[in-house]
């Protein structure tokens, strides 16, 4: 598999292969929001998410609209894999605070605390049935990567692969995402996944 | 190529133990207890692991933990903690979230609890943490099978985890998902999920020699679907689990015909298991005998996958099948054998399947293999 496309959207920056698409200096909430507008997303559903959903769907946005045009078969031969370190922290964090606050849950915000509710965030925009793996880890190291896409490409044959890693923890967000496919591009090795994801 | 399961072990509101657990449900005991719950105007029914089966010292996570794990490492011929080309893979959807309830959020993160548990159960290296809501235990399952048919790795402990919290117990009741009573899954009176707590281990290995009392089942295949269509509501139509069963049969070969027993997800909410059942008529699966084990110890979320294959592959291996707990009345499933009373079998081919939020699905098929 080749590295189709790339996305990054760390702290104010938000970049599209090695084009920055956006800058900000506003907050998390207002550089989400300016992506979305960026992007000319017509999604209602973006604006009911949780923090960490928005991230995962905004950075890979792009990337799913590539595919797409590359002809990939978003429906039953794409796959996506989510690592995160903090995954739904940040999310877990407030329904507790409700929850204390009040003696009582916010339904709206618990169906987020769980890690792959970003990924379903996902499979759900761009309608895609096929495999999805969600893992958590320190870091996204460059050997669990490569593990997991090997097991979307040869063992549940998924042909075009979104691989994301995603975080958010207090104000912090940091988001790297790469489309793989078939197309002409760098190979999915190594050597170019950690400089795209892992560093 | 061949890949085995063996020194299964779990934990379980019904027992410290497989067979202890597993006596209780050929006896149709329920351990779904009443218990008062803040913020409930009703007791609300859980199945809560008895603390006196729990020993050392630590948290109650790596307590539970601890005990499945050394029961699994025992049953083995060799150390698998310095066995090369091991990998060791955690399934849970919450970790040490009573953390959280106790003020530190930091030993909530999965990474961190995962590194710990690994450390105390003597394993050198970051464990793989498998976090897919509900589905996580099932997918644990397939994904190490994956990584070890691939050649990544020769052996992996599998363990899943999770405990019923307030956490957890209080976003329930808040989207008015709790049985009245102890939940009923499959019947057309249910109406709605208890919890449960449990943990759960297993070696998957291409090593025959290195289960002590041979190994329990084969794996046989796997897969994964979505349903792309709600976060927290499962699919009306099973889209997402057709895939995931039609992947997991195509995997192996199969065709449903080949399905001795599906043990299901099952949770007794009325939309899962009407969900269910649309997608078990669709792939044919009419013909085979399914039960949920929700009824006896409640849904433990991200260990569930992994606890109910390990009891549904032990029964097997006794030729049993055992009752759908709660499944009294199925009329308004005409279509599906469910499992009223416990039936003997030498059927030998088990299809376990997962639906979780995110609207992720799972499935793996597993041979029980008889002494």
């Amino acid at each position: 598999m080749n590295v189709i496309a790339h996305s990054l959207l760390i702290d104010g920056s938000f970049r599209l292969d090695d084009r920055e698409l956006l800058r900000s200096s506003g907050t998390m909430e207002d550089m989400f929001r300016a992506c979305y507008k960026a992007m000319a997303m017509d999604y209602p559903k973006f604006h009911k998410m949780d923090a960490p959903s928005k991230l995962a769907v905004l950075v890979t946005e792009p990337l799913l609209q590539r595919a797409r045009q590359e002809g990939a078969d978003l429906e039953n031969r794409t796959g996506l894999l989510g690592i995160s370190h903090c995954g739904s922290t940040v999310t877990d964090q407030e329904h507790w605070d409700i929850r204390r606050g009040t003696g009582l849950a916010s339904p709206a915000v618990f169906v987020y605390t769980l890690p792959n509710i970003g990924l379903g965030e996902i499979t759900i925009r761009h309608r895609i049935f096929g495999s999805s793996l969600c893992l958590l880890d320190h870091e996204p190291k460059t050997e669990l990567v490569l593990r997991s896409i090997r097991v979307l490409h040869e063992r549940d044959r998924m042909e075009w692969i979104v691989c994301l890693w995603s975080d958010i923890f207090a104000d912090r967000y940091d988001a790297r995402a790469v489309l793989l496919g078939p197309g002409p591009g760098a190979p999915a090795d190594a050597n170019t996944l950690r400089t795209l994801i892992s560093t | 190529m061949e890949i085995l399961l063996g020194g299964p072990a779990c934990l379980t509101p019904l027992g410290p133990d497989l067979p202890t657990t597993l006596a209780a449900m050929r006896a149709g005991t329920s351990a779904l207890l009443p218990s008062s719950f803040p913020g409930s105007e009703k007791p609300v029914h859980v199945g809560r692991v008895d603390d006196v089966w729990l020993t050392g010292s630590g948290r109650r996570s790596q307590r539970m933990i601890g005990r499945v794990v050394r029961h699994t490492l025992t049953r083995l011929t060799r150390n698998l903690r310095t066995e090369p080309r091991t990998c060791f893979i955690l399934a849970t959807t919450k970790g040490d979230v009573k953390a959280l309830e106790q003020g530190r959020p930091e030993d909530t993160m999965l990474p961190v609890f995962a590194a710990r548990m690994g450390a105390a159960q003597g394993f050198s290296g970051q464990p793989i943490v498998v976090s897919s809501a509900c589905i996580s235990g099932t997918l644990a399952i397939k994904f190490a099978a994956d990584l070890i048919a691939l050649g990544e790795f020769d052996h992996a402990l599998v363990v899943g985890f999770d405990e019923a919290s307030d956490f957890v117990l209080s976003g329930f009741l808040a989207l008015h998902a709790m049985a009245t009573e102890g939940c009923e899954p499959f019947d057309d009176a249910r109406d709605g999920i208890s919890l449960g707590e449990a943990s759960a281990s297993v070696v998957l290995s291409r090593d025959r020699s290195l289960f002590q009392e041979g190994a329990v089942a084969e794996y046989v295949g796997g897969g994964m679907g979505n349903d792309a269509n709600h976060i927290s509501g499962p699919s009306r139509t099973g889209e997402g689990l057709v895939r995931a069963v039609e992947a997991a049969l195509d995997s192996a070969g199969l065709t449903a015909s080949d399905v001795g027993h599906v043990n299901a997800h099952g949770t007794g909410s009325v939309y899962n298991d009407g969900m269910e059942a649309i997608a078990f008529g669709r792939l044919g699966l009419g013909h085979a005998p399914v039960n949920s084990y929700k009824g006896y110890f409640g849904h433990t979320l991200g260990t569930a996958g992994l606890v109910e294959a390990l009891i549904a592959v032990e029964a097997l291996r006794q030729g049993i099948l055992l009752r759908s707990l709660g499944a009294t009345n199925t009329t308004a499933m005409p279509d599906m054998d469910i499992l009223k009373e416990n039936r003997d079998t030498s059927r030998d081919l088990l299809l376990k399947t997962s639906s979780g939020f995110g609207g992720c699905n799972a499935a793996v098929l597993l041979r029980a293999l008889r002494s």
